[in-house]
């Protein structure tokens, strides 16, 4: 009963320091009020480039492997959806890692009252690229619901939502794998490019690619579960192993990332004093 | 020849340092194979399941062709030294160039071009491979006329990218935030130089507007060129045209160029 009160306690008190985060950084992009403009726009830009890839795929009319055409608006809804997520609270904080290390910073973390894993990982929340892939990613899901003739029920969004979830844990603990390297490799911007690549590759349905990719990208480096899992789940195409794996997966990969952090940062020595 | 001597030590300078960051280079190589994984599978499984042959105007070899061939062109004629100038800008460190006996503009892309190098080598020892075993399953009709005129469009393809990619970094001149124009351009050029996927599959509507701007000559064309969907008539125009883009972004870079260096108030020297 103690260690959960202490537990509800902590988990209170980082609650608080999250939301001081995220307050800092609205206030701070907008005061640069161009710059967050320019962002959402980019961010427009790029989504249009998806989008009109999308309906190219979907005018083929042709399935995929199983899944029917109008089926990739849900994907795709679904990729937008995670991309607003990964782009916001993870994207800025994991590829600024390289820099804490060579600039020092990462000294200074140490020296705060607060998890170091946290405050490296979770400190920037980016407004300007949730936004249009928000709103793009559940409009483009409603058309492909619809399209696909999916019922709306209950269990069906509880189960959607439950997966985008788990999707985000698997989201920070597999991205984050690749940017922990920064501590070996100092200098590089082809770690951040590995990272994108990989992103990527789950913009399509697994359903395309061949057995040994979907194993390794379901059960070794999970990157399917990040949007693949929750639309899979509505086409009622996921499977009994699937629907448990996308429950346990993200709770046994968080524990491994954090492993894996706590490893290298008992390794780190300071590059920069 | 004297006065050459210091563009080939930029070269040097610009290999060394390319050198130095061998793992970054394989890792960033190893980056690229990853998009074009997915494309592959993609369409082999769109081709699977259809009864059409063709499909948005291709057929499954020239598609799967194109897709590989296109990411290497990519990665072969990639630049991304528009930040470099662009804080050299912006921070003063364009201040030396004005006082030593060197071009700025001649200085980065000989830097550039040397730092290319060992990329230019390896990727096209792949690309070589990759093109023998596509021929030989599917024989393309690739023949050495057709190489050589593939190898010409590629040489041009980098220079075209090089110039335009100065040519955009002049927007430093004027805008403090720049990132998001050099971003923008980046996808821009990814989009419409047929990077992403063969830019013909959006229509002929498309088409007839990439045919005024320069992009569709940086990895479309060349592609195009290999994959043996141009004669040889449309192969000799599309190289004029690639020579002509190339004195065009010269000629309009070095206008902005002079322009934006009488702005130039040298701040942080």
């Amino acid at each position: 009963m103690e260690t959960l009160k202490k537990a509800l306690k902590t988990l209170k008190r980082y609650g608080f320091i999250y939301l001081i985060f995220i307050k800092n950084c609205l206030v701070r992009q907008m005061e640069y009020r161009a710059n967050f403009f320019l962002s959402l726009l980019l961010e427009c830009c790029f989504l249009g480039t998806k989008l009109i890839y999308t309906f190219l795929i979907s005018s083929t009319d042709v399935n995929l492997n199983g899944l029917p055409s109008e089926s990739i608006f849900i994907f795709t809804g679904s990729f937008l959806l995670m991309t607003g997520f990964y782009m916001a609270f993870f994207y800025f904080n994991f590829s600024n890692i390289k820099e804490y290390i060579t600039d020092g910073s990462l000294d200074l973390f140490i020296t705060k009252p607060i998890s170091l894993q946290f405050m490296t990982t979770l400190r920037y929340v980016d407004f300007s690229t949730m936004i249009p892939n928000f709103i793009g990613g559940i409009i483009i899901l409603a058309v492909g619901w619809q399209k696909s003739g999916v019922e709306v029920s209950f269990i069906k969004i509880a189960g959607y939502i439950g997966y985008l979830i788990s999707g985000v844990i698997i989201a920070y603990s597999v991205m984050l794998a690749p940017q922990l390297l920064s501590f070996i490799i100092i200098k590089g911007y082809a770690l951040g490019e590995i990272a994108d690549a990989l992103w990527d590759s789950n913009s399509m349905p697994m359903t395309i690619y061949s057995r040994p990719i979907k194993i390794l990208g379901t059960y070794i480096f999970p990157l399917f579960i990040l949007s693949n899992f929750s639309s899979l789940f509505v086409l009622d195409k996921l499977g009994a192993v699937n629907i448990i794996w996308g429950i346990i997966a993200p709770i046994l990969f968080f524990f491994l990332v954090r492993l894996m952090w706590k490893n290298i940062i008992k390794r780190y020595s300071s590059a920069s004093s | 020849m004297k006065k050459f001597k210091k563009y080939i030590k930029a070269f040097e300078l610009g290999l060394q340092s390319s050198m130095e960051y061998r793992a970054n280079f394989a890792l960033s190589l190893i980056s690229s194979v990853f998009p074009m994984i997915m494309q592959i599978f993609l369409w082999t499984a769109i081709f699977f399941n259809s009864n059409d042959q063709k499909i948005l105007g291709y057929d499954y070899v020239h598609m799967i062709s194109y897709i590989i061939i296109a990411s290497i062109i990519n990665k072969l004629v990639s630049t991304g030294f528009e930040w470099d100038i662009s804080e050299d800008i912006r921070n003063g460190g364009l201040n030396k160039f004005i006082t030593r006996p060197i071009g700025y503009f001649s200085y980065r892309v000989f830097s550039f071009l040397g730092s290319k190098i060992m990329q230019l080598a390896i990727v096209s020892a792949i690309l070589a491979i990759i093109l023998t075993i596509i021929n030989s399953n599917f024989s393309l009709g690739i023949n050495p006329a057709r190489i050589l005129l593939f190898l010409l469009s590629i040489l041009l393809a980098l220079l075209l990218n090089t110039f335009l990619c100065i040519l955009f970094s002049s927007a430093a001149f004027w805008m403090t935030e720049n990132w998001a124009a050099f971003i923008f351009m980046n996808l821009l050029t990814q989009f419409a130089s047929g990077g992403l996927f063969p830019i013909d599959i959006l229509g002929k509507r498309f088409m007839r507007l990439l045919d005024f701007l320069p992009f569709k000559y940086i990895v479309y064309f060349p592609t195009n060129i290999i994959n043996g969907k141009l004669q040889f008539e449309e192969i000799f125009i599309g190289i004029a045209l690639q020579c002509a883009w190339i004195a065009a972004t010269i000629a309009l870079g070095k206008i902005f160029w002079k322009i934006g260096m009488k702005k130039y108030i040298a701040v942080g020297g």
